[in-house]
């Protein structure tokens, strides 16, 4: 298989590297629980392995370990690996990076290897708990079956006036299953952008990515071809006290077999020492692109609150606690997700 | 004759400060005696924080840090750097993370710096004043 094969590359460019060089091997990790409150409730947070929480306490589905070693090759090649095993899927480690990053200049850096697809604000550290306020990102929202992609990369940095900008651009190949339809989806060339801007407390993200041939096989019915496109905009302001933060997404396909979506939240947080409460909303939207009413996949549409806390206990870790209330209010009982109330808490430590 | 005096006392006051300066142990920025890339405060951010990682010459650049915890280290980073430690180690550890960018190299004291700085014309570290010698130059003196 082509990923284990690119994972391999990786690996195996670290020790030569660090006979010569230095390596460093880093790690973080999430130890973490929840339950939702109702009986009958559900609520999945990991759209990939589609674990979930019910009304049993949980301490697997948003647990993980994460090892990273980084080697230099030489002045201006390093490799690097990132090694995660998810809770929700048995601990089993799977490679989320392996690539080596050429310093083509002091701003220019080229990427090869497997890499984190740079779909959204938080792509680059989703599994990285100690990065942001929540037990997780908006679930309404980082909902993407695939994350990562076996391509090439290149981020340059520069100034416009006092905004400092990051672009960044990849082509690459990736597949994955939607947890939902089980359909295969094989996106053989996919290719995107980023851009990055920064200015004192404001910072801006927007991507655009796009499949023009993604393929889907769905059991046994015949696979057929469908471009794919996925747009983010997000707005961040942090002044180091109080701080929000605002995503937006579009997916959009062209084939009536699968419904557009548009998702989104805004979080604020403040604070105070050691203590950030933080507050969420995130919406879940999804349009039919179909154009015979007979065939329509019935679109979703939920949208939830998030109240929680943070507490830097260590200057390496965190403890977390969130109510998460969830609402759907989509007519269709049959693809309806269901209200949920979910209590969840986290520690992630970096070492 | 007014000048002349106005110039002694002047002379006479920046001696005593740079005496009592010593007794307090400056901390002072040093790089290899072959270095003559300009190093301001701004630089010193920006590459303590990774956002550049060559010197004013092209060349490239390596910081040296002390280890956590040193008196040393929070010094420099409050005042050169402008950053606490909990913030300097937040933003380092997003960014080994993220970008798979990797924090300045942390060296056991400022011996250990000044060494690693004489034999190494990449090397750009900090230092209490009173291990100083001459196989280092130092290009920022900030006083305690």
């Amino acid at each position: 298989m082509k990923p284990t094969r690119w994972a391999l590359i990786g690996a195996l460019a670290m020790p030569l590297g660090a006979s010569a060089y230095e390596m460093r091997l880093n790690g973080f990790m999430s130890i973490a629980g929840g339950m939702t409150l109702g009986d009958d409730q559900t609520m999945v947070i990991d759209p990939v392995n589609l674990a979930a929480y019910d009304n049993n306490l949980n301490f697997a589905a948003d647990s993980l370990v994460a090892l990273q070693a980084i080697a230099e090759v030489n002045d201006s090649m390093t490799a690097t690996a990132q090694m995660v095993g998810r809770g929700g899927e048995d601990f089993n480690t799977q490679f989320e990076w392996a690539y080596l990053t050429y310093e083509a200049t002091d701003s220019l850096d080229l990427k090869g290897g497997r890499l984190r697809m740079p779909l959204f604000y938080y792509s680059n550290f989703l599994e990285l708990g100690y990065g942001y306020q929540w037990v997780r990102p908006p679930v309404e929202t980082y909902n993407i079956f695939v994350t990562t992609l076996e391509g090439v990369s290149a981020d340059y940095n520069f100034y416009i006036g006092d905004f400092s900008a990051k672009a960044s651009a990849y082509v690459g190949s990736t597949r994955g299953t939607d947890p939902e339809s089980g359909s295969e989806i094989d996106f053989k060339t996919l290719a995107g952008g980023s851009l990055d801007l920064a200015i004192n407390n404001l910072s801006f993200r927007g991507s655009y990515n796009k499949a023009d041939n993604a393929t889907l096989t769905r059991g046994a019915n015949p696979a057929f071809d469908f471009p794919i496109e996925f747009i983010s905009a997000a707005a961040q302001y942090d002044n180091g006290t109080l701080f929000t933060i605002a995503e937006y997404t579009s997916t959009r396909n062209d084939t009536n077999l699968i419904n557009n979506r548009y998702n989104g939240y805004a979080s604020l947080g403040y604070r105070i020492g050691t203590f950030t409460p933080h507050v969420t909303y995130a919406l879940y939207q999804e349009e039919t692109n179909s154009i015979d009413p007979g065939y329509n996949q019935n679109p979703r549409e939920y949208q939830s609150a998030t109240f929680g806390l943070r507490w830097d206990f260590d200057i390496a870790a965190a403890l977390k606690v969130e109510y998460t209330r969830r609402e759907d209010t989509n007519p269709d009982s049959l693809r309806a997700v269901g209200d949920a109330d979910l209590l969840s808490f986290a520690i992630d430590v970096v070492f | 004759m007014k000048h002349f005096a106005l110039r002694t006392l002047t002379g006479l006051m920046l001696a005593t400060l740079l005496m009592a300066g010593t007794a307090l142990a400056d901390l002072v920025i040093v790089v290899h005696p072959s270095n003559n890339a300009v190093i301001d405060q701004s630089f010193l951010k920006n590459l303590y924080l990774g956002n550049t990682r060559e010197f004013s010459t092209g060349e490239r650049a390596e910081p040296l840090d002390l280890g956590a915890g040193d008196d040393l280290r929070d010094t420099f980073l409050n005042t050169a750097i402008d950053q606490t430690p909990v913030k300097y180690r937040r933003h380092w550890s997003k960014a080994l993370f993220t970008t798979g960018q990797q924090p300045p190299r942390e060296l056991n004291g400022s011996a250990a710096v000044i060494d690693a700085v004489a034999s190494n014309p990449a090397a750009i570290g900090y230092a209490d004043a009173d291990a100083l010698n001459d196989s280092v130059k130092v290009v920022m003196r900030i006083r305690l």
